[in-house]
C-alpha cells in the first residue's frame, strides 16, 4: 500500500515536471527569437542604418546553403532527445555547441551519477544539470574572452593553443568507454556499424544522415539482441523449474 | 564613416544592451531549469552527492571546447565588436557559423569583414542575418522538443527493461561514430587515409577512461573515479604533442 502511494507521487511529480519543462522550454525559445531581432531593429529602424531587404536575403540563402540542413535537422533532434531529455535539449538549442559541449556534459553527467530508470525524470535532471554546469562555464569563459581575451592569446605558448584542438577527440573516446563500461556488447556493435557507415556506406549514404543512422541501427540490433536473451532466459528458468 | 567608427558604433552602450539580453536569457534558462530539477529532486530521488558529481562532470567536459571556441570569438571580436561575438556566441554559438554568417552579410553589400569600408550599414546588414539565422535555428526545437520528447518517454516506458539498453546503445553508437570519424580528421569515410594525431588523442583518452575507471573500481579510488575523465582527456591530448 505504501508502495503505490510512493509510485503516485513519483508519477506526479514527473508529470508536473515535464509540463513546466516544456512551458519554460518553449517560453525561453520564443524569447530567444524575439531578443535576436531587437538589436537589428534598434541599429535598422532607430538609427536608421537598415541596409535594404536584398543584401540581407541575399546573404541569408547563401547562409541557408552552408547551414539549412542544420536548420531542418529533425534526426538529430531526434538523436539528442535521446541521449539527454527535453530540459537539457531546450538549452542546448538556445546555447549552440550541441555536439562539442552539450552532449559530452550530459552524458558524462549521466554516466557519473546511478540514474534509475533509463529515459526517466532522474537521468533527465542529472542530464540537464551537466548541461547547465556546461553552459555557465561557456558563457563565462566567453565573458572573460571579451574582457581580457587579446592579453591571455598572447601569454599561452603556441603548442599548447594547438593541443585545444585535440580535447575533443580524447573527450568522446573517454565517453565512449565510459558507455561501454556498462555494456561492452553493445559497445561493439556500436563500433561494427560505425566502421560500416565510414567504409562501405561512406559515400552511399549522405553525410548529414551518418550519425543519426548509427544510432537508429544500433539501437535496433540491440534491443533485438536483449529481447532474445530475455526470452532464452525465461525458457530457461521455466526448464529449471519443472 | 569608415572602419574606426563603425568599430566604435560596434562596442556601443546601446549595442552592447541589446546584445546582452540574449546573454541574460541563457543565464535566466539555466536558472530555471535548475530551479525545476531541485524542486523534485527528492520525489525523483536524487541525493547532493548527485547533484555534485553531475555539475564536475558537466565542467569537465566543458573546459577543453570552451577553450577553442575562446580562440576563434577572439578573431571575431576584432572583426565585429565584442558584444555582438558575446550574444552570438553564447546564443547558438557556432563560431564557424557566425563567422561565416558575418562574412556572406558584408559580401553581400559588396565589401568584407574589416575592410575600411565596413560601415554603419554593412554591421546592421551583418547583425540582421547573423540573427535570422539564430532565429531560423530556433525554429524546429520550438516546434518539435515537446512532440518528440512525449513520444520516445512512451516508448522507453513501454520498453521496460529494455529502454536501458536504447539509452547505452545511442550513447555509444553517437560517440562511437564521431570518434572513429576523428581518425579521419572528421572527413567521414576511413577510405581516404587516417590522421594520426587525432587518431591519438581518441585512442589515448579512451585507454586513459579505461585505465582510471579500472584501477579505481578495483582499488575502490572514488577521487579518481571523479577526475577520471579529467585525467584522460588530458593525457590524449597532451599525447598529441608527441607525434610531430
Amino acid at each position: 500500500m505504501e508502495n503505490k502511494v510512493d509510485n503516485t507521487t513519483y508519477e506526479n511529480a514527473a508529470k508536473a515536471y515535464y509540463k513546466s519543462v516544456h512551458f519554460w522550454g518553449q517560453f525561453t525559445l520564443v524569447l530567444g527569437i524575439v531578443f535576436s531581432s531587437i538589436g537589428a531593429i534598434y541599429l535598422g529602424f532607430i538609427k536608421g542604418y537598415f541596409p535594404g531587404w536584398t543584401p540581407i536575403i541575399t546573404a541569408f540563402l547563401s547562409i541557408f546553403g552552408v547551414m539549412g540542413h542544420v536548420f531542418l535537422d529533425l534526426p538529430s533532434l531526434i538523436t539528442n532527445n535521446i541521449l539527454m531529455g527535453p530540459a537539457a535539449q531546450y538549452m542546448a538549442s538556445l546555447s549552440g555547441n550541441v555536439a562539442n559541449m552539450r552532449l559530452p556534459s550530459a552524458l558524462s553527467a549521466k554516466a557519473s551519477v546511478d540514474c534509475g530508470p533509463a529515459g526517466g525524470p532522474k537521468e533527465h535532471v542529472i542530464a540537464s544539470i551537466g548541461v547547465i554546469a556546461s553552459t555557465i562555464v561557456n558563457t563565462g569563459f566567453l565573458v572573460i574572452m571579451v574582457i581580457a581575451g587579446t592579453f591571455i592569446i598572447k601569454i599561452l605558448p603556441e603548442n599548447v593553443q594547438a593541443m585545444l584542438n585535440y580535447i575533443l577527440p580524447a573527450l568522446f573516446g573517454a565517453i565512449f568507454i565510459q558507455f561501454a563500461l556498462m555494456d561492452w556488447k553493445a559497445s561493439l556493435v556500436a563500433l561494427g556499424i560505425s566502421v560500416l557507415m565510414l567504409t562501405a556506406f561512406a559515400s552511399i549514404i549522405p553525410t548529414s544522415y551518418h550519425a543519426f543512422l548509427t544510432v537508429v541501427v544500433c539501437i535496433l540490433i540491440n534491443v533485438l539482441w536483449t529481447s532474445i536473451k530475455i526470452k532464452k532466459e525465461a525458457a530457461a528458468d521455466k526448464n529449471t523449474e519443472s | 564613416m569608415n572602419l574606426n567608427e563603425t568599430m566604435k558604433l560596434a562596442n556601443s552602450l546601446p549595442v552592447w544592451i541589446c546584445c546582452l539580453t540574449l546573454v541574460f536569457l541563457v543565464f535566466f534558462q539555466a536558472w530555471k531549469f535548475w530551479s525545476l530539477g531541485m524542486k523534485y529532486k527528492n520525489e525523483f530521488s536524487i541525493s547532493s552527492s548527485d547533484i555534485k558529481t553531475s555539475m564536475r562532470s558537466g565542467i569537465i567536459s566543458t573546459l577543453g571546447p570552451a577553450l577553442s571556441i575562446f580562440a576563434v570569438g577572439l578573431g571575431l571580436m576584432v572583426q565585429i565588436g565584442a558584444p555582438l561575438t558575446l550574444s552570438r556566441l553564447s546564443v547558438i554559438g557556432n563560431a564557424m557559423y557566425e563567422s561565416f554568417s558575418a562574412q556572406f552579410a558584408a559580401s553581400a553589400m559588396g565589401t568584407t569583414l574589416g575592410a575600411e569600408n565596413f560601415t554603419f550599414v554593412v554591421f546592421t546588414c551583418c547583425v540582421f542575418v547573423m540573427n535570422l539565422g539564430g532565429m531560423a535555428m530556433l525554429m524546429l526545437p520550438l516546434i518539435f522538443v515537446r512532440p518528440i520528447s512525449y513520444a520516445t518517454q512512451r516508448t522507453t516506458k513501454q520498453g521496460g527493461m529494455l529502454g536501458r539498453v536504447i539509452g547505452i546503445s545511442a550513447a555509444l553508437a553517437s560517440f562511437g561514430y564521431t570518434s572513429l570519424n576523428y581518425f579521419s580528421g572528421s572527413k567521414y569515410t576511413l577510405l581516404g587515409g587516417i590522421n594520426a594525431k587525432y587518431t591519438v588523442a581518441v585512442l589515448v583518452g579512451a585507454g586513459g577512461m579505461l585505465f582510471f575507471s579500472l584501477l579505481a573500481k578495483k582499488k575502490n579510488i572514488t577521487w579518481m573515479r571523479e577526475w577520471s575523465l579529467a585525467f584522460s582527456i588530458l593525457s590524449g591530448a597532451i599525447a598529441t604533442m608527441l607525434i610531430s
